[in-house]
């Protein structure tokens, strides 16, 4: 019962609701109809690098609204940030500026992001995920260095600014071809930092043919000074000037201004919105153009196209801009203009400023008459305008086709798609011929690569180095040539001329051609047939077409690379002497080059057979060894090292050296071993010989240090037989008396046996340090060993009435090396610190020897005398072979002490002390499990 | 150690040939005492000490040859027997000189050794003997007065007592007296027996 009350009263609700709703609706129809329609107008978010006050930025402004507003369907809605961070790149101003930017957008979905400029894409590329997730970014001005530096994220597509140095001092050269200097002025600002490292790196094939200075770090009032007292043959270029060295900020174009205004030379710069402000001109970036280059692709962006689709546009929207009054002013001639060059600012001629005047006093002239001029003039402006609108869209439908073509070109047959094309370029202009040359070789040379000629033509002519050298210069520079005549041609040009003749050539079109601001070579166009006659500025609107070809060749010589680069490779792995070899973390051979053949006797193809072949050929004493190896290396990424001997199928024994390194892939996944097998058997030979040489050498050193040590040792061999002989004697005695005392007979002998037992060590000991026996390194006490030595020499030094005290460290850690050959070094030691102190005649003559441990690797042996000391000449040459400053003796002792360390991986040295005498010590490596 | 009691002295810094030495001298019956360096010796030596010294030529700290000197210059007159492993002719040059006994390489032959002992016992008790008469010369010698020195050293020059009485200006007969007093003083029963003590203690006779 009461739930079916509940449940009507809810319908009743419902009910409420449904009317509620409806009404809202017809209340509301505008919100009502957005709610349901599919697609909400698209959101356009603009970041701009700078402050809002910059003129570059309406240019970009409208370029790239122009291109996105022409987008059909749905509406757009632009917002615009001017970030500002040329002027506060971090600290609280970037806080704010998060939170500003995150309080305005979060919760919005922008649909396309375009950052203007390096800052404002860098600061997406920092904040971008976090302030707006997955949209994508269609950039603008990106500078193509930074872009490079930046790694844009997936999403991002967009227009990089490319900033012509080297077009702009093409251009002054060109109108000042006596120019000897230029001055770059700059400033402080990020932004105009990197402008003046693209600006250096541009500027530095010129170093040797012109003084180039930068003024970048200076006041305002300095660079105007510098200006007005610029020598002569100078031209200055202006990159950018956002921040004097004295942190005074300005508006790029102001700054300019006042530069221009007090320049005594010419002043060229690098953009359009410049001109009009003082610069003369230059190969400038079109703002407006590029940021129409931006909004095509923000369009397809906006219309569904995945950014990373979209290829970046390196070079676009710019021009050969020139101020026609600066060309005034400086006194430049306009001829020498670029071709295709456009001219602005130009001052009305006689006939356009005084047209008013010449049209009154020629009232006598009839109207009739000037109705059939104008409307001549006008029917073939149209003609001539239907004709080249025509023209042009074959134009740009024949570069259109010519880009999608090589877009999807298979690397293998690019250069057969370069020819296709410059035989339709050379159909569509009706020239003759048409050649692709590409700058190489240490000499720059231009070598043709790809050509296409009419049939009846000669396809291939000599490199133009030497034959056409006055071009050649024009293409190095960037600086387009054509000609419909050969005397067309400068004079200096002669032997250009001279050689087009030759040819037969009579009118040509020579476009140089860089990618990615580097300059590779040249797109030639020829008429041998006819005169040809260029319109202007063709030139430059076929640059794109020869960019086209000229990318393609790049990315097929790339191609190339990466083939020769795999076959290179491979070629090195094939032909190492050593045997080199990669394999799986499953222990299935991936490489294994042919040299193991030689080494193992065994095929490549038996190893990739057989994945245990190589622990097979291993000599069973080493496989351990080598067993252990494997366990560690596999996870050492610095690489390990052994050395193993290897049984051949002929029985033979080789001698490995083995190196590896653990292999990962890009994410630090382990996939796999690479090694190196070196045969080391002769090397093994001679340090086997050596070694025995070494011993030997040792062995006589021994023998005559020994010598030098008759008294002490026989005083060691002495002390207990006499003792032992008067035991004997005595206890003889006790036996033979009426009441023989057994117990002091008892006692006799067993003194009698423990002398006899410590005479015998002794001579056990000089037995072994006499033997010509080969080195065992292992396990030693240090200590124990110094003991036992100085226990040899300890009459010798009582003779010479010198204390010896020791200061042996607790707890030292066993080190790598052989007992006997140690013995022999502390022995060298302490005898060469008797004699030095003997020598010196010293007071007090005190040896120190001290054991410690120096750090986690060695133990340090020092022996601290109070003799002479040394001087740094003796310190040079103390370890050296038969240099001695005693009387007597070889001169070896402190050689051959050298040689043993050494040999144990060890070292020896030689200090003087700050009071009197010197230090010598050697340090050991200490024991570790490794070594066995 | 009674100074009365000879005893052979043994320093050695080995403390094997140390005991060996004490047990072979102890097996023929000779009170030995053993000290592990010089050092330790000097510090404990008196003049009256007797018997001899076996000292090692070589030890760490003070050797065997400046013990010697040392001993020398507090007037311990011990007869020293030196051993060494490796005996040099200068060094045992030196040692003879000092008056060492004697000079033994080891191993030493057990009779060499206890010969070398016995002598040096030997030549110390002599010595010791020698000493005592000596003293016991000079005793008497203090007994004189001042004139009977003076007359002694006539007596022993050979002067007849008138020589003696004019030249001291005194009567033959007062000199008579004397010498008579000299002679029973001095226990001498002839005028031979008189010059020879006179020479022993070493009295100077005229001219």
């Amino acid at each position: 019962m009461a739930s079916n009350f509940t449940s009507r009263f809810f319908l009743l609700r419902l009910r409420a609701k449904v009317a509620l709703l409806t009404l809202l609706a017809v209340l509301l129809p505008n919100q009502f109809a957005s709610a349901v329609a599919p697609q909400p107008a698209q959101k356009v978010l603009f970041l701009y690098s700078w402050q809002s006050v910059l003129p570059a930025n309406l240019e970009w402004d409208s370029g790239i609204r122009k291109a996105l507003e022409s987008t059909e369907g749905r509406g757009i809605e632009f917002h615009t940030e001017y970030l500002d961070l040329a002027h506060h790149p971090e600290g609280t101003y970037l806080q704010s500026l998060l939170n500003l930017l995150k309080t305005k957008y979060s919760g919005q979905k922008i649909d396309l992001l375009i950052p203007v400029g390096d800052l404002a894409f860098s600061f997406l590329q920092a904040h971008g995920n976090a302030l707006f997730p997955g949209s994508p970014i269609v950039f603008c001005a990106v500078v193509k260095q930074q872009l490079e530096a930046l790694k844009p994220p997936p999403n991002s597509s967009g227009v990089v600014a490319w900033v012509d140095v080297q077009g702009t001092l093409a251009a002054a050269l060109k109108l000042q071809p006596k120019t000897r200097r230029v001055a770059v002025v700059g400033g402080i600002a990020k932004t105009d930092r990197a402008l003046e490292h693209i600006a250096r790196e541009a500027l530095r094939p010129y170093e040797g043919q012109l003084e180039v200075t930068f003024l970048t770090d200076l006041s305002m009032a300095e660079v105007l000074q510098r200006m007005s007292s610029l020598p002569p043959r100078t031209v200055v270029i202006y990159l950018n000037m956002l921040r004097d060295s004295t942190g005074h900020d300005f508006v790029p174009l102001e700054a300019l201004e006042r530069v221009a205004q007090a320049a005594n030379a010419p002043v060229y710069g690098l953009w359009e919105t410049l001109l009009g402000h003082g610069i003369v001109g230059g190969h400038l970036m079109s703002f407006t153009e590029q940021g129409r280059l931006a909004g095509e692709l923000g369009r397809r962006v906006l219309n569904g196209a995945k950014p990373e689709n979209i290829p970046v546009i390196y070079e676009g929207g710019d021009v050969y801009a020139f101020d026609w009054r600066q060309l005034q002013r400086r006194g430049l001639k306009e001829s020498a203009l670029p071709p295709g060059s456009l001219v602005r600012f130009k001052e009305p001629s006689l006939w356009e400023s005084h047209k008013r005047e010449v049209i009154g006093t020629g009232a006598a002239f009839s109207v009739l008459s000037l109705l059939v001029v104008g409307l001549l003039i006008n029917l073939g402006r149209r003609r001539r305008a239907e004709g080249s609108l025509a023209k042009r869209l074959k134009f740009e439908t024949l570069v259109a086709e010519l880009s999608g073509q090589f877009v999807a070109v298979e690397a293998g047959k690019v250069d057969q798609e370069i020819d296709q094309g410059i035989k339709r370029l050379v159909e569509f202009l009706g020239v003759d011929r048409g050649r692709l040359w590409q700058l190489s070789g240490p000499q720059g040379e231009f070598i043709p690569t790809h050509s296409w000629a009419a049939p009846g033509i000669r396809a291939i002519s000599l490199p133009p180095a030497q034959r056409f050298p006055w071009i050649r210069s024009q293409m190095l520079q960037g600086i387009p040539v054509t000609f419909s005549r050969p005397d067309e041609l400068p004079r200096e040009a002669e032997i250009d001329r001279q050689s087009l003749l030759a040819d037969g050539i009579n009118s040509a079109l020579c476009i140089p051609l860089s990618v990615g601001g580097k300059f590779i070579g040249a797109l030639t166009l020829s008429a041998l047939r006819s005169l040809k006659a260029w319109d202007p500025g063709l030139a430059q609107e076929l640059r794109p077409i020869g960019e086209i070809f000229a990318n393609a060749l790049i990315r097929s010589v790339a191609d190339n690379e990466l083939q020769q680069g795999e076959l290179k490779y491979r070629i090195v792995a094939d032909f190492t002497y050593d045997w080199e070899y990669w394999q799986n973390p499953d222990g299935i051979w991936r490489y294994v080059s042919p040299a193991c053949e030689r080494i193992s006797g065994h095929r490549p193809a038996e190893f990739l057979k057989r994945p245990g072949l190589l622990r097979d050929l291993i000599v069973p004493e080493d496989q351990d060894r080598w067993d252990r190896h494997n366990c560690v290396s596999q996870k050492d990424p610095s690489g390990r090292e052994l050395q193993f001997r290897i049984r051949r199928p002929d029985g033979s024994i080789r001698w490995i050296e083995h190196a590896c390194q653990p292999v990962t892939d890009d994410a630090g996944k382990f996939i796999g071993v690479r090694a190196s097998n070196r045969d080391i058997t002769e090397r093994r030979q001679a340090e086997i010989s050596e070694q025995q040489h070494r011993e030997q050498l040792a062995h006589m050193t021994r023998v005559a240090t020994l010598g030098e040590l008759t008294a002490s040792l026989a005083h060691e061999v002495n002390q207990p037989l006499n003792a032992v002989m008067n035991n004997a004697q005595a206890a003889l005695r006790f036996l033979h008396r009426e009441n023989p005392d057994m117990q002091e007979v008892g006692e006799a002998l067993g003194d009698i046996v423990r002398d006899g037992k410590r005479a015998a060590e002794v001579i056990q000991r000089l037995r072994q340090f006499l033997r010509p026996g080969e080195m065992h390194a292992q396990a030693v006490d240090i200590n124990q060993v110094i003991e036992e030595t100085a226990a040899l020499t300890r009459n010798e030094f009582q003779a010479s009435n010198i204390r010896i005290r020791f200061s042996l460290a607790d707890n030292l850690p066993p080190v790598w090396a052989d007992g006997i050959q140690i013995q022999q070094v502390v022995l060298n030691l302490l005898m060469n610190a008797k004699e030095a102190m003997e020598q010196a005649g010293s007071n007090p003559r005190e040896l120190l020897v001290r054991t410690e441990q120096e750090d986690g690797e060695t133990v340090k042996v020092s022996f601290r005398d109070r003799g002479p000391g040394m001087t740094s000449e003796n310190l040079e040459k103390i370890f050296e072979p038969f240099y001695t400053t005693k009387t007597a003796g070889m001169g070896l002792g402190l050689a051959i002490s050298r040689s043993i360390i050494a040999s144990l991986g060890g070292r020896v040295w030689a200090a003087p002390n700050p009071d009197q005498g010197a230090t010598l010590a050697f340090a050991l490596p200490i024991f570790k499990e490794e070594h066995r | 150690m009674s100074p009365a009691k000879p005893a052979v002295y043994v320093v050695d810094d080995d403390p094997s040939v140390r005991g060996a030495m004490k047990r072979l001298l102890k097996s023929v019956g000779l009170p030995v005492k053993t000290f592990a360096s010089a050092r330790e010796f000097l510090d404990q030596a008196t003049p009256e000490w007797s018997g001899c010294l076996m000292v090692d030529l070589r030890m760490p700290g003070m050797g065997g040859l400046d013990l010697q000197y040392q001993l020398n210059a507090r007037q311990i007159s011990l007869p020293v027997i030196f051993l060494t492993g490796y005996g040099t002719v200068p060094a045992s040059v030196r040692a003879m000189k000092a008056g060492a006994v004697d000079f033994l390489e080891k191993p030493v032959d057990d009779q060499t050794l206890l010969d070398a002992v016995h002598k040096a016992l030997e030549r110390d008790r002599g010595a010791k003997r020698d000493q005592a008469e000596m003293q016991a010369l000079h005793q008497r010698l203090a007994a004189l007065t001042p004139r009977e020195y003076e007359v002694l050293a006539f007596i022993i020059s050979g002067r007849l007592n008138k020589q003696a009485a004019a030249a001291l200006g005194t009567t033959e007969k007062t000199i008579k007296v004397h010498r008579a007093r000299i002679m029973e003083k001095l226990r001498c029963a002839s005028l031979a027996e008189l010059v020879r003590l006179a020479e022993k203690a070493g009295i100077k006779t005229l001219d």
